[in-house]
Parts: C-alpha cells; structure tokens; sequence
C-alpha cells in the first residue's frame, strides 16, 4: 500500500498543476501572473493524472491475483469493478486532454484553455466517482468529494504555478484581485465539502437517522481518534490553521508590510499544502472506521495514538477530554508558535524559519489536544 | 459576487445530502444468524447484507471454537446482499465467519461475524482464524506510563525551536 501513498500524492500535484495553468490559460493574458509553463511539463501532468489514478486498481489486481491469477484479476477489476470503469473514463479523458496540449498552443488561445479547463474537471470528477464516499452515497458522497477536490486544486493549483512558474512578480497585484476572493470562496467551499465527505466516511453504518446530523459527525470524528484514518483527519485540520494564517499574509496583510516578497511566501504557502497533500494521500488508504470494535479488533489501534495514549483501548471505547496542566503549557505553545509565524511575517526572516514554526505549531498544538484525551 | 456563487455551492451541496438515498458501507448491517446469536437449529445458508456492494472475497474463511475450518461454496454476491453456502449444515457448536473483501471503491474491508448452533456465540478473540491478517494479540496488554517524560522532552523541544525563531527575529538584519 505504500506506493499508492505515493502515487495519491504526485496525483494531487498532477491535477494542481493543470487546473492552475488551464485556470491562467482561460484569462486574457493582463490578468495572469507572468507565468512561463513548459509545454512538457503540462504534458507529464497529463500522462501522470491518468497513470497515478491506476495505482490504487493496480493494488487491487495484486490483492486479487493472489486466489485468481493475474489475467482474470485483471479483466475483473477494469472491466466489471466501478472503480476500473471510472479509471477507464479518466484514462480517455487524459488522452483527449494529451492531444489537446500537445497540438496546440494553450497558453495563447483562451478558448482551447477553456476546453482544457473542462477536460479538467471530467478527469478530477472521474477520480471522485471511485472515492470511499462515492461509494457509500453514490449521489451526495460523490458530489461532496468532487467539490472538495476540485475547488482545492482551483486554490491550490493557481497558487502552486503562480509561486514556483512565474518569472517575475510582474501582475502580481492583478493576479491578487480575482486570486483573493476567488481563494476565499474556495476555502469555504472546501471546508464544507470536506466536513460532509468527514461525515460520510466516518459515519455508523447502523443508526441512519443519526448519521448526518452535525453533532453525529462530531461525535463520530472524536471516536475516530484512535485509528490512523482519525488520527490523519487531525492532523490535516489542524494543519489548516497555519495556512489559513499564510493566506491572510499573502491576500490581505501583503499591503501593511513594505517590500513584502510575495512570490517567496506564496512558496512557503504551497509547502504547507504539499504537506496537507501528504496527509490526504495517506489517511485516503486507511479504512475509516465505521464500527470502532470490529475495527479494533481486526486493525488494531494506530501506533501513533498508542504511543502518546499508552494504556489499553477497550472495545466500547469513548474518547473524553480532560483539560490538565500538560494540555494548557502545550496549548501556549502553541500559540507562541502561531505568534513567531506572524513574526517571520513581519519581520521578513526566511521562509525556512516560517515553515519551522508551522511544524512546531502542528507538533505542539497535536500533543495539546493528545493529553487532554484521557 | 464571488461570495455569492459559495453560497450558492453549499445549498447546492446541503440540498444533494437532504433525499438520503441509502446509507452505506462495506461493513456488514444484517446478518442470518445474527452477530452473537444462538441458533437453535442447525444452520444451512448465512445470509448477510452489507452496507454497500461487494466487488469480490479475497478471503472467506469459516472456523469452529476448535480451529476446525469449514469447507464454503462460492458466495452468491447480488450487490449488497450476500449468500455464504457451507458444504454440510452446520451443527452444535460455536462459530465464527471471517471475511476480507474488496468494496466498490476497492477499498479492502476485514470483518467477522460470530454465531453459535445450539450454543452461545463465542467471544471474538476465543476463536482466531489461521489466516487472518490482524496482529497476533490486537488487545494491547501493556500499560506503562512514559507519557512525562514524553511530554517534558517535547516542551524542551518547543522551547529550542522558538529559541531559533527568536534568534532569527532579533539579529541584525543586514540591510
């Protein structure tokens, strides 16, 4: 399974980097950062969004292989699982999209963009038709994980290209005024997004009344502390506060501060995306769990938790929280964390230090919230 | 503007999840026998439906509290619903059903069902089937506490790293 990890990983990249650039290459060329996007480069993208979604079928073939041999398994999962059928869908896709790049020149013919840009968003929703939500509620579950997948490559991709592709910060402050609420809408949608694929993944299978609800959700998300799913969900949220934080800078602060280098901080804010990709990629093959006492029983907790939990974990177990001395010195720190980011801000010091301070700010404000649990 | 078209996407969003078409999972809702029931006579078929659609077993194995395997005919997979044949019919004794198999999002699922034929339906960890692929002893047994230590080392961490922070902040810049 640790390839597909991988795999997960470069595919968000795959698809930020076209999203983005297909985004920049829709808009009359005043209005982009000044961005030079290798035509090769688009290209790999596009071969890699096709090839990486086939890790997580191939995995399966191997699984499969094992009782069946290597050709029927084959035949099986392409052509009669859902998720071969829409990784056949995505591959054509890729194709068409491959040809779009490599005969024309996108980046001077806003239209063909457009229909890049659609293309696009074919390929990233046949990657959400063979999510776990998907197939949990074919309709809301699908809907829910396309959203959140396509508006976080709108932010994440026009931000990716505009930090690491442009050769100068020329129309930057152009970029800036459609960039800025653009992202803003994307960050609320994603949120929801997120939070109803959360609570479809990790909702009981028994108690259907319940399982939508908000406080359902909640509830579930707590109790899923103990697995790596949870534990993976944790840590990805809390990584959104320092990036919510970096965005502030780069959207909105930027003016307050002279000589504010933005594409040096755009780059520092694209790690901390990198590493919510990461995180994502990994919690995306854990199986989430729906019922906590088989889970315990079949998977085991995560090592993570146990490491800081260090006692036995009953089947009926219930997550508490209680506030102790240990929590309180782990939640100032990190606030001071939180503080010294926006000091790296302010005070120019090198994107390294900021991003330091982002993974003192994760570890602490990770160990605040692991002590309380008792 | 902008603003507008989000809040456009959550209504659309919460209105999509508002006609709740089935809630689903590979994990299993329903069962004949049930999950810890005692059968009174002897079982022929186990019915048992899942959340969600079941692509393919890649390992389905039945056991008595013995360690005895029992011998299974093709599963009948009709979507979610699942028929699990044994050879002979299934008398007096404890059983437990352990499966592992391939969701419609190929996801791989674990998951077991435990029953017992004219006899209480055994505890879980009394009966572990040879090829089940979860760790020797799932329920932990040890409870030392290194948790102090742990968290006095990762404050001195902290403290060094905001050290740097500070170093960094408060030198002379060079311009």
């Amino acid at each position: 399974m640790f390839f597909v990890w991988i795999t997960e990983f470069l595919l968000y990249i795959c698809f930020c980097l076209l999203t983005g650039t297909l985004i920049f290459y829709s808009l009359p060329e005043h209005r982009r950062p000044n961005i030079f996007v290798a035509k090769r480069l688009l290209l790999w993208a596009t071969v890699g969004t096709g090839a990486l979604s086939f890790a997580p079928i191939l995995s399966t073939m191997i699984t499969l292989s094992k009782g069946l041999g290597f050709w029927i398994s084959f035949k099986s999962t392409l052509l009669v699982f859902d998720a071969g059928q829409a990784w056949l869908f995505t591959l054509a896709i890729a194709i068409l999209l491959f040809g779009l790049i490599y005969f024309n020149k996108l980046h001077a013919d806003i239209f063909l963009a457009r229909i890049g840009l659609i293309l696009c968003i074919l390929l990233i929703g046949g990657y959400a038709r063979s999510s776990h939500a998907a197939s949990l509620e074919p309709i809301a579950g699908f809907a829910s994980h396309f959203f959140h997948l396509f508006f976080v490559s709108v932010w994440g991709g026009c931000l990716f290209v505009a930090a690491w592709l442009s050769k100068d910060d020329r129309n930057w402050g152009r970029f800036l005024t459609w960039y800025t609420p653009l992202a803003l809408v994307s960050i609320v949608v994603v949120l929801i997004a997120g939070f109803l694929t959360m609570s479809i993944d990790i909702a009981a299978p028994l108690n259907q009344s319940l399982s939508h609800s908000i406080p359902h959700a909640l509830y579930r998300y707590k109790q899923s502390f103990f697995s790596n799913y949870g534990q993976a969900l944790l840590i990805k949220h809390l990584l959104i506060i320092p990036l919510v934080l970096y965005g502030l800078f780069n959207g909105f602060f930027r003016k307050t501060i002279q000589r504010y280098h933005s594409v040096k901080w755009a780059r520092a804010e694209s790690f901390v995306i990198l590493f919510i990709f990461a995180v994502t990629a990994f919690m995306g093959q854990q199986a989430p769990p729906h019922q906590p006492d088989q889970y315990l029983q079949l998977y085991g907790p995560s090592p993570l938790f146990l490491a800081l939990y260090q006692k036995n974990i009953p089947s009926d177990f219930v997550v508490n929280f209680n506030l102790n001395v240990f929590s309180f010195i782990f939640i100032d720190f990190s606030l001071l964390f939180i503080l010294m980011i926006v000091l790296s801000f302010v005070k120019k010091l090198p994107s390294m230090i900021a991003l330091l301070m982002t993974l003192g700010f994760l570890v602490s404000a990770y160990f605040s919230i692991m002590s309380t649990i008792a | 503007m902008p603003k507008k078209l989000g809040f456009i996407f959550a209504l659309l969003l919460f209105s999509s999840l508002v006609p709740q078409i089935s809630s689903a999972h590979s994990e299993l809702v329903k069962s004949t026998p049930a999950q810890g029931e005692k059968s009174s006579e002897a079982v022929t078929a186990l019915d048992l439906e899942f959340g969600a659609a079941v692509e393919q077993f890649t390992d389905l194995t039945l056991t008595d509290a013995n360690g005895h395997t029992y011998a299974l005919k093709k599963p009948i997979i009709k979507e979610t619903q699942v028929t699990i044949l044994p050879k002979k019919p299934l008398k007096k004794g404890q059983y437990k059903l352990f499966w592992h198999l391939i969701g419609i999002d190929t996801h791989k699922v674990h998951g077991y069902l435990v029953f017992g034929v004219d006899d209480n339906a055994p505890k879980v960890s009394a009966i572990v089937a040879t090829n089940e692929s979860s760790q020797d002893d799932p329920v932990q047994t040890m409870e030392h506490n290194h948790k102090t230590p742990l968290y006095i080392t990762m404050m001195f961490i902290f403290a060094v790293v905001i050290c740097i922070g500070l170093f960094f902040t408060f030198r002379k810049q060079p311009e």
